[in-house]
Formats: C-alpha cells, structure tokens, sequence
C-alpha cells in the first residue's frame, strides 16, 4: 500500500516541478481573474513563491459568514455550468426534440433526473442567494464610493441571472413552460416602443414556436455564458481592487484579520459542502415534474411554476398588468442609481431613509410576488390558441384549420403479421 | 497530517469520487433517443426474419406502412390504412394482393385498386435493403 502512495507523490512532485518550471504567474492570474484566489500575485516570483504569497493574503476580520453569500452564488452559477453542459449532451432544441429528448434524459439516462433537476433547483437557488448577496450589500451600504461600478456589474448580473433562467424556462417544452413563455412575452409585447421590437427578436415568429425555441437556446447556452464571463471576471477584479467593504463599526474593525489559507478557504469549503448537500437534497426529494407536451392549438389545463421570478412576472401581469410589470422592472433597475445621489459615508440604515425604503419597497415586493404569483394555476384567460391567431408554428409549415388537434405521433413499433418472432 | 485533515481530505475525496462516478455514468451513452417521424428511414426487420409471403406492419411517426415480401428479391411498402373503411390492410400471399379485413376492397402491391369502391390507390412508399436489413424510405423511387 506504501509503495503506491509514495509513487504517487513522488510522481505529484514532478508534476509540479515539472509546472513550476514552464509556467509563469499568469495560471495564478487566471485563478484570481475568476474568483479563485483572493490575494494579489507577485508577478516577479516563481509559481510556487507566487501561490504561497496569494495563499498567505489576510483578510480583514469583519469578513465573516455572512460575506459567503456571493461566493455561494457563485457556486451554484457553476453548478449550473456544469450540469448544463452536461444536459447539452442530450438534450434537442428543436420543436419536436426537446420534450421527448427531456423525457428520455429524466427516465433513460443513468442519473441524468438528478442533473435535471440539480440544474432546475440551483435555477432557484441562485436567484435567493444573488438576492441576499445583493440585500447584505444593500443594507451594509457597501455599494458607497469608491465600490458603485462593482454595485452596478451586480445588479447587472442579477439581470443575466434571471436572463438565464428566463431563457432556460421554454427549453423543457412542456405546456407550463409555453403558455408562462407566452403570456410574459404577450405582456412585454403590450408596451410602448420597446416591447414590440425585443418580443419580435426574442420570439422570431408570430407565436412562441421552435424558431423562440431555437433563439431562446442560442441565447442560454452561448450569447448569456460568454456575457457572464465577462462581467463575473470585472466583478471580482473589481472586488480585488478596492477590497471588502470596511467594518461598519468599532466592534467589526476590532476583529483580529484571518488568512486566506486556510481558515478563509476551510470557511468556504464548509460552506460549499452544505449548499452542495442542500440543493441535491432538494433535487432529489422534490423533483421538477414535466407537463404535458406543448400544444400551440391548446392552452394548458393547470399551469405549474417552478421559477420563483417567473411567479413574481405571473403575480406582477395578472393583478397589475404590463404597466406593472415593466414598473417592477424599472424599479430593480433604479437600484443602479443608488450610489449616485447617495454617497455620503454615513452606512447605518436608520439615517438613509429614502434609500432603505427603495431597497425594502423592492426586496419586500418581490417576496409578496413571488408568493401572490405561486396561486396563479390557470393560463391567462386572454390566452389564444394558435389557430385562432392564424399564425404558423413553425416557419413555412401552415396550420391545419381552427378545431383540428394534431395527433401526437405513436411510439414506433413493430408488428408482427406472419407469426414470425 | 492530524485527525482533521485527514477527514477533510476524506469527504473531499469522497465527493470528487462520487462526482467523477456520476458524470462518468451519465456520460457513457446507455441508448438512444430516435423520434421515428424525424428518422429519414425506418428499420423494419432483418431479412431473415421477413421471410418471403411475410408482412409487417410498422409505425412511422403517424404514418402506419405495410411491408410486404413478394419475392426473394422483391418487397414493397404501402400505407397500411383502408381509405374505404379505416382499417388496417392485410397482404394475401396466395393472392399476391392487398385486402382489408373490414370490407370488400381489394388492391395489387403497387397500391392500384383492383376491386371495391373506391377508386384512390394506396400511397406507396419506397423499399431499400442494406446489410441484410429491410428498411422504409419516406418516398418510392
């Protein structure tokens, strides 16, 4: 048993002789580009001078749990990576594909239900923990100059979050994904100016059909992701640049700092552990049904929602309308003007009044959403099916007239008719 | 290295492990999916199995297509429902005809009417044999 173990690191150690000897710094640079490392890298030193340097970094002893929400997000956003990926080797973004190659990866593939559905719950996951992490800095007011840019980049990556799960959303083709789909996009569609052009883009025809498919996953698994990269790397060069927000008051500042390694990384690791465990646990306890296929020609019986933001858009439509929506909306995106009329240094909350009103009218108004918009059950009643609005749901391919219901196709099979096995 | 490390090295090499286990599981293909509408032809059955005088009847998406063995060398594919009367059509090897069982229509295996009323022929369907299998083509050639 020694003898492997000891061929083992021996051959480890060449490795890293070996690594040590023909890179720069710049793999450590890639690593803290992406959130990685924490302490800045000596671009004069060897690697493993470099490494021990970043690892040896301290950080402030305010930094506690509670700055463990961002890293949680990120965690999930790559927990998402990974298991999308991993179901973009099954899955078929066509109109006829999608549903059956979903079904055939939640029944026939070897754990591809977990994947599924670790990638439907970290969906869910991700919006709460970008909106804590976004809360935490709120209410700390650690978007204040100098961190406002950083402030802005977050809130646009809330937005990319919910771009992802939006996209993500009609990918199942099931009827709860196309009719929700539907209604959002015939809302958006209601507003002035701009709600037709994005819908015309977004939706690529007259109705939701495989052309929003195919547009809806071009935009999830190509345009988005390289978006996201871009601004989560800005996002944490920004972090390293300007650091943690400063302790709120003499009791934080009197925290004795901790090193990065490996009080700051086991703090993390502990962390990643239980949300890791948490959202398996839910995957696996409490998976994502799928509905029946989506039928243009026939609005769905019951409509399931199983995106938190999706109840908010269902909650803010129904009972407020378009005009409600896109105020909503509007009002989220106010949010990135806050550290422009508000930069003076004072942080506790009581004496930023208007700020903190703006902050709980958003952040309590989605929870009341999210919770008025999971009672919605039923398609809108405006709802038409396709062949009433005399649209094609493919490009080039004409409806059959108005009350004919296509078949769905039979399971091929063959019979025999001769008696031969 | 103590106790503690020792478990953390643990649970992280248990999971790596059950990480690597499952994507590993995932990705070996297990089956495949095929939608037989989209398919560009259909299996039908190895020749051996499809003995001369024998028929099958196969679903192609919604398609429902007799295959027939008239010959050694010959076979064709027609659509397999009865305009007349809806049912499914059966091949009569005596006969070297095609016939329903539900009523009095009778047609030859390139799908023309030979007797009953009705005077549409059967859509025909194109035959291909490759490797020793029998397939179904969308068009006859």
């Amino acid at each position: 048993m020694t003898r492997p173990l000891a061929w083992l690191k021996e051959w480890l150690a060449q490795v890293w002789t070996d690594l040590r000897a023909s890179t720069d710094t710049g793999v450590l640079a890639v690593a803290r580009y992406f959130g990685l490392l924490y302490g800045p890298i000596d671009g004069q030193a060897r690697i493993d001078e470099a490494l021990r340097k970043a690892l040896r970094y301290r950080l402030a002893g305010h930094v506690t749990w509670r700055h463990a929400l961002g890293g949680i997000t990120y965690l999930l956003f790559i927990v998402l990576i990974v298991t999308g990926v991993l179901l973009s080797f099954y899955y078929r973004p066509s109109a006829q594909e999608a549903y059956p190659s979903i079904q055939f990866i939640v029944s026939q593939v070897p754990f591809g239900w977990l994947i599924r559905d670790l990638h439907v719950w970290s969906a869910s996951l991700i919006v709460v923990a970008a909106l804590a992490h976004m809360g935490r800095v709120f209410f700390d007011a650690a978007y204040k100059p100098p961190r406002e840019t950083n402030w802005l980049v977050g809130l646009l990556l809330l937005f990319l979050v919910l771009a992802f799960g939006s996209t993500g959303y009609l990918l199942p083709w099931d009827q709860w994904a196309y009719w929700t789909v539907t209604e959002v996009l015939d809302a958006l569609a209601g507003l002035p100016l701009i709600g037709g052009p994005v819908v015309a883009v977004l939706r690529g025809d007259a109705i939701v059909s495989g052309a929003t498919l195919s547009r809806f996953f071009a935009l999830h698994v190509i345009v988005l992701p390289w978006v996201a990269l871009v601004l989560l790397g800005y996002h944490f060069t920004l972090v390293r640049k300007h650091g943690i927000a400063p302790p709120k008051n003499e009791h934080e500042a009197a925290r004795p700092a901790v090193s990065f390694f490996p009080h700051h990384l086991l703090r993390s690791f502990a962390v990643s552990v239980v949300v890791l465990g948490l959202a398996v646990s839910v995957a696996a306890l409490f998976p994502r049904a799928v509905g029946d296929p989506a039928n243009p020609y026939e609005p769905a019986g019951e409509l399931v929602s199983t995106w938190a933001p999706v109840d908010v858009s269902l909650g803010l439509i129904r009972y407020l309308g378009a005009w409600g929506f896109a105020l909503f909306t509007l009002l989220g995106l106010s949010l990135a003007f806050i550290p422009l009329f508000d930069r003076s240094p004072e942080r506790s909350l009581r004496r930023r009044p208007v700020v903190a009103a703006l902050g709980l009218t958003f952040f309590v108004g989605f929870v009341a959403l999210w919770l008025v918009g999971h009672q919605v059950r039923s398609v809108a009643p405006s709802a038409k099916p396709a062949a009433e609005q005399g649209a094609p749901v493919e490009p080039g391919i004409t409806l059959p007239p108005a009350g004919t219901t296509p078949v769905r196709p039979a399971e091929p099979a063959t019979q025999p008719r001769d008696g031969s096995p | 290295m103590g106790f503690t490390d020792l478990l953390l090295l643990g649970v992280a090499a248990l999971m790596l492990t059950a990480t690597v286990i499952g994507i590993g599981l995932y990705s070996l293909p297990t089956g495949r999916l095929q939608l037989a509408e989209l398919q560009p032809s259909l299996r039908v059955a190895r020749v051996p199995d499809l003995p001369v005088g024998g028929s099958r009847v196969v679903n192609w998406g919604q398609r429902i297509i007799l295959v027939a063995r008239s010959g050694e060398d010959q076979y064709f594919a027609l659509s397999a429902i009865s305009p007349v009367d809806g049912c499914i059509l059966q091949w009569d090897s005596d006969g070297l005809r095609v016939v329903s069982p539900c009523g009095y229509v009778v047609y030859d295996p390139s799908g023309n009417v030979v007797a009953g009323l009705t005077n549409e022929p059967l859509h025909r369907y194109g035959v291909v044999v490759r490797d020793q299998v029998v397939y179904v083509t969308g068009s006859y050639q």
